[in-house]
């Protein structure tokens, strides 16, 4: 009985969150399994608040003010694990599984058998306009999965580079949402 | 002497007529309900207004220091958020940078 009440709100849930809104919920078990976890949860108001806190005189503050001036909410979960296996194939699996609702567009996805390292990057789009960016990087020892929702200029985002030590995108390389859906399900 | 102590009494006690309206205003104080007496002093009321605007200025920089907070702990979070996204970006770079060279 419980469980099924418990099935009935995680869909409530899930209906109630706007489409870019990735549910990481399922992450919470390995919160204690990591030796160092970040969880950030920022919503539309504490964005307005912490954009007004935000020191237009510094270069990497300002882009971020310009940035966030649109975003619905900000959320991330990195986990980083002392050894291999802490989290298993299937945490990421729910992730990717959501990420191919309809919507959302994979346009990077680099897989590195040298050190183990696959970053996926996706955009969520309506219409013409980016809403939603979703970043899923898995390592053997490392989890991190960045959620981003409300319109995002892609430029904006590419302006980024050269801050937090990025190097910036050449001028003109945007990314293009190519849909490798189909890809993505081989 | 005699005879003008009594002019200058006669004056002074000679019947006047009262002013215009005097007797309406008069019976209008009459039948005009009496104020209650106070039963709290003023300065007991001017010390609870300013322990009111005490408390009510404690607050508004309770809640100013508050807000402050929150922002500030909103806007580490935020950059820490895009400091790990740069990260993940800056990886997928070096990545494709490799592939390329």
């Amino acid at each position: 009985m419980n469980k099924r009440r418990t099935c009935t709100l995680m869909l409530l849930c899930a209906f109630c969150l706007p489409a870019q809104r990735l549910d990481l919920s399922h992450l919470d078990r390995l919160d204690e399994k990591a030796r160092e976890r970040v969880n950030v949860n920022l919503n539309r108001d504490l964005l307005q608040v912490a954009g007004k806190l935000l020191s237009p005189s510094d270069p990497d503050q300002a882009r971020v003010k310009a940035l966030v001036g649109k975003l619905e909410s900000v959320h991330v979960r990195a986990f980083e694990f002392d050894q291999a296996g802490a989290y298993t194939q299937n945490d990421v699996e729910v992730i990717r599984r959501k990420l191919r609702a309809p919507g959302w567009h994979r346009i990077v996805d680099v897989r590195s058998k040298e050190d183990g390292e696959n970053v996926d990057i996706y955009l969520h789009l309506a219409g013409a306009n980016v809403d939603g960016v979703a970043i899923l990087a898995a390592s053997p020892r490392e989890l991190t999965v960045v959620n981003i929702v409300g319109p995002i200029n892609l430029e904006d985002l590419a302006a980024l580079g050269g801050q937090f030590g990025i190097p910036k995108l050449p001028q003109g390389q945007k990314a293009e949402p190519t849909s490798d859906r189909k890809k993505d399900e081989d | 002497m005699k005879e003008s102590l009594e002019n200058e009494l006669r004056l002074a006690l000679q019947r006047h007529d009262p002013p215009e309206g005097f007797a309406e205003r008069v019976l209008d104080k009459i039948s005009r309900p009496k104020r209650a007496p106070r039963t709290f002093p003023g300065r007991w009321m001017i010390a609870a207004a300013a322990a009111a605007l005490c408390i009510v200025v404690a607050l508004g920089a309770y809640k100013a220091h508050h807000d402050r907070v929150r922002g500030e702990a909103a806007r580490d979070q935020l950059m820490l958020a895009m400091q790990i996204t740069g990260a993940k970006l800056r990886v997928v770079q070096e990545k494709v940078r490799h592939w390329n060279e």
